[in-house]
């Protein structure tokens, strides 16, 4: 695999925001750095056009970095590029929901061919939620995990609606937890979220899922071979290779990496789950 | 802060920052905060790009929040309302003024009452604003 992959440097910040905040001293942070940033970061918007909230702390830059020089799609105030490893996902909202059957209508797959990949992926990630009114649009609650602690003004908005869900539903009108990527106690090896109101400012946390942790799983193992500070610009098929066209992502310097065969005739040595990760010659021009 | 971009700051627009954080949270500037809102400009490439005489109006003694309000209500990204959005970021990352960005107490009334008179303070401070406007030829 080969990819960009921009890393988050690693942020001071540890405990609630809030605690931090108000005796920054007592856990030997420099809220300036952390929160505004050397090169004022977070004065982005103040100037700039606009860029969202999770993107523009100066510990969450890496997530869109360098993405006006390596994107062959120039980004506005629309969209924003990601070249980190773990993409958009190292800011998303961690929202996963599945798709219904009535979404899936007039579509050549049916739900039932797809929710084995569901579950499977319910199982591996940790998916928070419940099963309450928005169940049917966010489909079955089978190994969900326990819903995130919702707070008073959202406890008090779920206790009104409950009292008048009848007349609320007949104008369809439905509410209930989301389903997220959270994980409410431990999964996998991740801890279980602790309410820190870090997640505009500090990178990684474990308990939110990122696919750049399944990455880091599969290189650890060796099922995929990792090579970051690449910009893939083209490649090319021939029945026996692929030859991918790149360059180093810092210098500039051009690259060609040759993929081996992917024909059937050598299916013990490269075997297609991994036919492209087995790089047979790197060489630079 | 980078060090080379430290020293030397223009007293002019240190005593900007002053003035503005006075307009916002009614009392001086810390020294450092200053110095963070020159290099915040700096950085910015907005240092000279001011289009207001913001000197001229704290020799005045005007009213600069009034003025914000009234230039902000024409246009948001006016380079007044900039300035005050970044004293207003550089003093809310301090613990000193904690208390003054974050409400830890439940106080439903209270806070309804205060948000009142700080719309009713706002709409008397847009008028004035105008009204300063014309009067100190501000475009």
């Amino acid at each position: 695999m080969l990819d960009v992959g921009h890393r988050a440097s690693p942020s001071r910040l540890n405990g609630n925001l809030y605690d931090v905040r108000k005796s920054p001293e007592r856990r030997d942070v420099d809220l300036f750095s952390e929160l505004i940033g050397d090169e004022f970061e977070s004065l982005h918007n103040i100037f700039h056009p606009y860029l969202s909230p999770k993107l523009k702390a100066p510990r969450m830059r890496f997530v869109t970095a360098g993405a006006d020089d390596l994107s062959p799609v120039t980004s506005d105030d629309r969209f924003a590029v990601s070249f980190a490893a773990g993409g958009m996902a190292n800011a998303w909202g961690a929202g996963l929901y599945r798709f219904t059957a009535a979404e899936f209508a007039g579509y050549p797959i049916a739900l039932s061919d797809i929710e084995p990949y569901y579950d499977a992926i319910t199982a591996k990630v940790g998916i928070s939620g419940e099963d309450d009114d928005l169940a049917p649009f966010f489909g079955p609650s089978r190994a969900l995990l326990p819903s995130v602690t919702v707070p008073s003004l959202g406890r008090a908005l779920l206790g009104r609606y409950r009292r008048r869900r009848r007349s609320m539903n007949r104008q369809g009108l439905y509410i209930g937890r989301p389903r997220l990527a959270v994980l409410t106690r431990a999964h996998d090896g991740r801890p279980a979220y602790r309410y820190e109101a870090l997640e505009f400012f500090r990178p990684n946390d474990p308990a939110v899922y990122n696919p750049a942790y399944t990455l880091d799983e599969l290189v650890s193992r060796g099922d995929v071979r990792y090579r970051s500070g690449v910009l893939v610009e083209s490649y090319r098929e021939t029945p026996t290779a692929v030859t991918v066209s790149a360059r180093d992502s810092a210098t500039g310097e051009p690259l060609t990496f040759t993929c081996c065969s992917r024909t059937p005739t050598t299916p013990r040595r490269f075997p297609s789950s991994t036919r492209c990760s087995r790089i047979c010659r790197s060489s630079i021009r | 802060m980078p060090a080379d971009i430290i020293e030397p700051f223009d007293a002019a627009v240190l005593r900007e920052a002053n003035a503005i954080h006075c307009a916002l949270l009614g009392c001086d500037a810390p020294v450092d905060l200053q110095h963070q809102y020159a290099s915040a400009l700096r950085i910015a490439g907005l240092g000279d790009r001011v289009g207001i005489d913001i000197g001229r109006l704290i020799d005045r003694d005007v009213d600069l929040e009034a003025i914000e309000i009234a230039l902000r209500r024409r246009n948001p990204r006016n380079p007044l309302t900039q300035r005050f959005h970044v004293v207003c970021y550089l003093a809310e990352v301090r613990p000193d003024n904690y208390d003054r960005f974050v409400n830890e107490r439940r106080r439903f009334t209270t806070g309804s009452l205060i948000l009142a008179g700080h719309l009713l303070r706002s709409a008397c401070k847009h008028v004035k604003g105008r009204c300063l406007l014309r009067w100190h030829d501000i475009r």
